[in-house]
Order: C-alpha cells, then sequence, then structure tokens
C-alpha cells in the first residue's frame, strides 16, 4: 500500500467510525423522542394524574405505576447492597489477599459470568431458589422481591468488579511501591490505601451495576411474583417497571393500560440516562485529581 | 480517614497504619533511584508525617534499611534476601532480568518453556480445527426424513414458504403438533410457533407481523374493526381452578373462590382442615385465559393485589406444581397431575362436563387472520378444522369445533 492509498483508506476509516457514531447517537435520541411523542397524551390531558398515582387496577379504570417505580428501586437498592461487598471483597482476594494464580482463577470466572444470559439465571432459580425461600421463611410464595435481588445481585456481580478490577490494575503499579516500603502487608494496602484512593471509581462501579439491575427484566419477570403493591417486606411479591412492560405491552393498544407503558420506559430511560451521566461525572472527577 | 478508631484491637486489617496521612496527598512521582551498588532504595519517601514506630517495624523486616542521605527506607536487592528481591522484581521489572529470575527460581530454562507453551498450543489448534470438520461431514450426511403422506395433509405437498403463528399460550400444544407433522410431511414449509398471550396474538396478526394470530377470547368489535381480522374458532377450552396435588381441599364454591381471589379468605383453613396461608397466583392484563375466569367465574369482581402475576399457562403449571400453599386458574388443556383441578360447586372441570355445558367457565380458541386467509395459511386452518386436526385437538386435551 503506497502512502497516497493509506490516507485514502484512513479517511474512509475515519468517517465510517464518524458514521457510526451519527447513527448511535441518532438512535437514542429517536428513541427518546418516540417515548415522549407516545407519553404526549397522558402530559398534556389530566390523566398525568391518574398514572402517577398508586393503584394499578387496570379492569376497575385505575392505571397508577408509582408501585412499579418504587418495585424497581427497591429491587435494584437491595441487589447493590448485596452485591457490592461481594464485589470489593472478589477485587480484594484477586488483587494480593490471594496467590496470584487463584486470583487469576477467580477473574476468570467472574468474566465467564459476564456470558451466562440472564433467562439462564431466572429460570434456574425460579425452580431452585423459590421453593428455598418458601420453605426458608414460611411467608409468601417465595416469588418475592428477595429472591429477585439475590439473583439479580449475581447478575450485576461481574459489571461491578470487572470495573474495580480495570480500575485497581491501574492504580496498583502506583501505590503497591510505596505501601511496600511502608510495611504494608497485603490486607492493609487494600484497605487503607486502594479502596480509599478509590472512592470514585468504587462509586461509579455502583452505580452501573444498579443501571444494570433496574434494567433487566427477565429476573424481576420470572422471580420477583409481578404484584403491583407497595411492598411490606422483603418476601412481598412486587412488579418491577420492566416486567411491567413486558407484561402489558400485550395489552389492547387503545387502552390506558397501554398508554402508561410509554410512561413507564420513559422513566426507565431517564433513570439509566441521569444514572450513566452521574457516572460518568463521577469518573472525570476522578481522572482529574 | 479513621474508620474504626475502636477496633484497633481486631487485628491488622483493622488498624490504620500509622503512616496512612501520607496517602491523603498525591504520592510522590519520583523514579527509582539507585544509590549505590549493593543497595537499592526502592522508592524515596518524605517522611516527615511518618510516625517512628512505623519506620522502625519496617526496618525489622528482612532486608530493608534506611537511607542515610535524606532518611527515605529502601531494601536491599542484592543481599540475598528472597523476598526483598522478589518484591524489588515486582515494583521494577527491569532491575532484574526477567528470565535470570525466573531461571534461578525454578530452575528451568524460560526459553524452552516458552517454546514447549507454543507447540501445546499449535497441538490443541489442530485438534479443534479436525473436531469441527468431523461435526460438519456428519452433518453433512443426516438427511431429513421421507415421511408417507396421510390424505389431510394431501393439500401441502404442493406448498411451499413459512408460516408465522403467534398469541395465546392455550393454543400453543395444538399448534406445535400440526406444524410438527405438516414440517415432516413437506420439509420445503416451515411453520414457527410462538406464545405472547392472546393480546400479542391480535396485535402480531392485526401488524401484518405473523400470519396468524391465536386468541383464547372474542375479538373486540374495535380490534375486529381496526385491522379487519377474520376469526376461525376450532376448540372449546374450559378454565380450571387448580391447586397443588398435595392440597387436600378438593372442591370449593363460586363464592368461595371469588373470595379467595379477592382476598377476603386468605388461609387454607377456612376452606379445608389444613392451615396455610392462601399463595395466589394469576394471569398477567392481556391474558385470554384471565379474562374468561374474571368475566365468567369472578363475574368481574376484585382481584387482590397481592396477587403473584405469570406470563402463560405454562408458567402457571410450574408454580401451582412447586407452591404447596398456591391457588391459580388455567387452561385444562394444560392440567395434567402435576397440578389438581377444583371441582366446582360439585362439578369436575373437565372438557366432558365442558363440551355438555355443565362447566360454565369455557372459552373458544380463535385462530385470527388478516382478512381472508390464503394459500398456506388456509391450507394450515383447513387442517386444524379437519378430522386429523380434531384427532389433535382432543389429543392435546381440549373439544375440537369441526367445520
Amino acid at each position: 500500500m503506497s502512502r497516497n492509498q493509506k490516507i485514502l483508506f484512513e479517511r474512509w476509516v475515519e468517517k465510517a467510525l464518524w458514521l457510526a457514531g451519527v447513527f448511535s447517537t441518532l438512535a437514542v435520541l429517536g428513541i427518546l423522542a418516540f417515548l415522549l411523542y407516545f407519553c404526549g397524551p397522558i402530559f398534556r390531558s389530566s390523566s398525568a394524574a391518574d398514572i402517577f398515582n398508586w393503584d394499578w387496577r387496570p379492569f376497575e379504570g385505575h392505571f397508577g405505576i408509582l408501585p412499579m417505580i418504587v418495585g424497581s428501586l427497591s429491587v435494584s437498592l437491595l441487589a447493590l447492597a448485596l452485591a457490592f461487598p461481594v464485589a470489593v471483597g472478589i477485587c480484594s482476594f484477586a488483587h494480593g489477599l490471594a496467590r496470584p494464580w487463584l486470583g487469576k482463577i477467580v477473574l476468570g470466572v467472574v468474566h465467564f459470568m459476564t456470558s451466562i444470559p440472564t433467562i439462564v439465571y431466572a429460570f434456574v432459580s425460579a425452580i431452585v431458589l423459590v421453593p428455598l425461600m418458601r420453605d426458608l421463611f414460611s411467608r409468601g410464595s417465595g416469588f418475592s422481591l428477595f429472591a429477585a435481588a439475590i439473583v439479580l445481585s449475581v447478575l450485576i456481580l461481574p459489571t461491578i468488579v470487572l470495573l474495580i478490577h480495570v480500575h485497581w490494575q491501574g492504580m496498583k503499579s502506583n501505590l503497591h511501591i510505596p505501601c511496600a516500603a511502608l510495611g504494608f502487608n497485603r490486607s492493609q494496602e487494600i484497605f487503607w490505601v486502594l479502596i480509599p484512593a478509590s472512592s470514585r471509581a468504587l462509586a461509579v462501579a455502583a452505580i452501573l451495576g444498579f443501571g444494570r439491575a433496574i434494567g433487566d427484566t427477565m429476573i424481576s419477570l420470572l422471580l420477583a411474583g409481578n404484584a403491583p403493591q407497595l411492598p411490606d417486606s422483603f418476601l412481598d411479591s412486587i412488579r418491577t417497571l420492566t416486567a411491567h412492560i413486558a407484561l402489558v405491552v400485550a395489552t389492547d393498544p387503545e387502552s390506558s393500560a397501554y398508554h402508561s407503558v410509554f410512561a413507564c420506559g420513559l422513566i426507565l430511560l431517564l433513570i439509566t440516562a441521569v444514572l450513566n451521566l452521574a457516572a460518568r461525572w463521577l469518573y472525570s472527577l476522578s481522572r482529574e485529581k | 480517614m479513621v474508620l474504626f478508631p475502636k477496633f484497633h484491637h481486631l487485628g491488622s486489617l483493622l488498624r490504620p497504619p500509622s503512616v496512612h496521612c501520607l496517602f491523603k496527598e498525591k504520592l510522590c512521582p519520583a523514579p527509582l533511584l539507585p544509590s549505590s551498588e549493593n543497595i537499592f532504595f526502592i522508592y524515596p519517601i518524605k517522611i516527615a508525617s511518618i510516625q517512628p514506630s512505623a519506620i522502625n517495624k519496617t526496618l525489622k523486616r528482612p532486608g530493608w534499611h534506611r537511607q542515610a542521605t535524606n532518611g527515605s527506607l529502601g531494601v536491599d536487592c542484592s543481599a540475598g534476601h528472597p523476598q526483598a528481591r522478589r518484591l524489588a522484581w515486582r515494583c521494577h521489572p527491569g532491575l532484574l532480568h526477567k528470565a535470570e529470575y525466573l531461571q534461578n527460581k525454578k530452575g528451568v530454562n524460560m526459553k524452552r518453556r516458552l517454546e514447549m507453551k507454543k507447540v501445546r498450543r499449535h497441538v490443541i489448534r489442530d485438534v479443534g480445527l479436525v473436531i469441527l470438520l468431523v461435526t460438519f461431514v456428519a452433518c453433512e450426511k443426516e438427511k431429513p426424513n421421507e415421511a408417507s403422506l396421510s390424505t389431510a395433509l394431501a393439500p401441502f405437498s404442493n406448498l411451499e414458504g413459512t408460516l408465522d403463528i403467534a398469541g395465546g399460550t392455550a393454543h400453543l400444544s395444538v399448534m406445535e403438533e400440526a406444524a410438527k407433522r405438516i414440517m415432516t410431511a413437506n420439509p420445503k414449509i416451515r411453520i414457527t410457533v410462538a406464545g405472547g398471550g392472546s393480546g400479542v396474538g391480535v396485535q402480531k396478526v392485526g401488524e401484518g407481523l405473523v400470519h396468524i394470530g391465536n386468541t383464547g377470547r372474542p375479538l373486540s368489535d374495535e380490534e375486529k374493526s381496526k385491522y379487519g381480522l377474520k376469526s376461525f374458532a376450532f376448540a372449546i377450552d374450559g378454565v380450571a381452578v387448580a391447586v397443588h396435588p398435595d392440597n387436600p381441599v378438593k372442591a370449593l364454591t363460586s363464592q368461595q373462590v371469588k373470595d379467595i381471589f379477592a382476598g377476603t379468605i386468605s388461609n387454607w383453613k377456612d376452606v379445608g382442615e389444613r392451615e396455610g396461608a392462601i399463595n395466589l397466583y394469576g394471569r398477567d392484563e392481556a391474558s385470554g385465559t384471565r379474562s374468561v375466569f374474571w368475566k365468567k367465574l369472578l363475574e368481574k369482581g376484585p382481584v387482590a393485589l397481592a396477587a403473584n402475576i405469570v406470563p402463560s399457562n405454562g408458567a402457571m403449571k410450574t408454580a401451582l406444581s412447586g407452591d404447596k400453599n398456591a391457588i391459580g386458574y388455567l387452561s385444562i388443556g394444560h392440567v395434567n397431575e402435576s397440578v389438581a383441578a377444583v371441582t366446582l360447586d360439585g362439578i369436575q372441570a373437565s372438557q366432558e362436563n365442558a363440551r355438555t355445558d355443565t362447566y360454565k367457565v369455557t372459552r373458544k380458541l380463535y385462530m385470527n387472520t388478516k382478512g381472508e386467509p390464503s394459500g398456506l395459511t388456509k391450507a394450515f386452518i383447513d387442517y386444524i378444522l379437519s378430522a386429523e386436526g380434531a384427532k389433535i385437538i382432543l389429543a392435546k386435551g381440549y373439544i375440537p369445533i369441526t367445520k
């Protein structure tokens, strides 16, 4: 390839990449615009109050989606609360507490976990975990907030672990030497230096994990029970926004129930967008420092 | 910074190292400085803020020294302290030659090890290729079996193409069996069968995404006029109230069922002798089964919000068969030994009673097409409505309606 050809090729690549970037941006904006357009009737008329209340009984004319929002947030927060400490523990284990070969195996397993489809988690848990929960707690049917949160925490674990792992890999070469020079042992190094120094990156990982949990459909659809109510306890059946969309999207397109699906979609998109922006902002802060 | 000031006795992890204040600031980025031949100072550290006890502790470790000039700590790499040597190498691989290091450690020639690794990788790759090739060849040899054509399947013999079916989950077993027989008789025809529920059936066929959309309820007038759909009823199906097979409750009155689903009766004790909270299972908003159950048995009465919602007849069966305290409702065609249908007001929920109209909670199962069906779609509908189709419908637990 001559030099001119190379330059020409480079330009084509550049253009192709530019097109790809523009296309994906337009796709996201298009989705947002469509959702807003379909939500229009709800927000313009007085039915906004119908949709933002606590009562979902579509056949009696109540179309409130607030229980689903609470359901989504509570199940994702619980999943995060379960997964985050475990993820930090796994990273600490792989970054020095364990022998290097063992750490590599653990990280390899976590890498593999990212490739398991969520339906597999959901199906296996519906058969194994749900009866177990039912017998263990003798309250409710086992299809519950807690069951869904446990499985969701397994789902988001690799996301969090890999994000922290990548960040720590970059930091370790800088921090390990001074720590060793100061006579820190491994656990002290991780607990007193690595974790405090990467607090922002940990927050970013947590936020992205939370976003993944709130966006997942299959697990909450098959495990959370889908009762459109406010949970009194961890063992109550709840319905998440995603499961709600999956269940209601097949109804008559003219009904109010169907319109509420678009409001759910818009809220989901806004939540994930805000989470992503927050993550980016935090990450840029940690980079500047 | 001191997170656990009161738990110092818990061990080294919880005890804050006394030098922690150092890490509030940016760590000094100075390069590695070899200061003499024998002693290598790993990292020069400003130690103004380090407590003396920490320094003394560090200096007790093998190989560690204090640099006289600026007071920083360092480790002796040359004096035969294996720990320090390893540490120094890990910190800066350029200090000690990697191959030399590994050779000293294991007594193995590094070059030879790398070669062996390469050979192993090649062997794995070749074996993988051979396995792939063998699989391909094996797959090629398998030819589809030629099945004898029955008379009912004869209209399909000169047709080809694809037929997509979606919708009601009660229909699935019949549709799949028919599709299997047709595709075996004529491999040129592809028939896909998907579930989704009655609502999905209407939407997909209306939008032209599938050729046949199944519903477990009659179409509403709006649906008919909006999409121009044509319905073909092919079977009668009852909706049974069902419980776990181990549940001693075998009979309920309609009033009891209403109260149970409204949430006013919440313990099995109120309808039988066994103690246990009732776990309610219902179907999603778009389900035809739910719509029939709600209209004909609950008479549009209230349903408790706490009821678990499952998205298909199959999922209902799975849920009921796993939960001893469960009650739910499903298509009679789906009832088998894994769930127990309850006798309702003294009438057994069976297809026999549904046929004679003694059992009232029944509905028809419909296939819907957009406009008048033609070609493969028409052939399929005719096949379902034929005598052989009726046999399939009976075998799957429904009552056929023939032309």
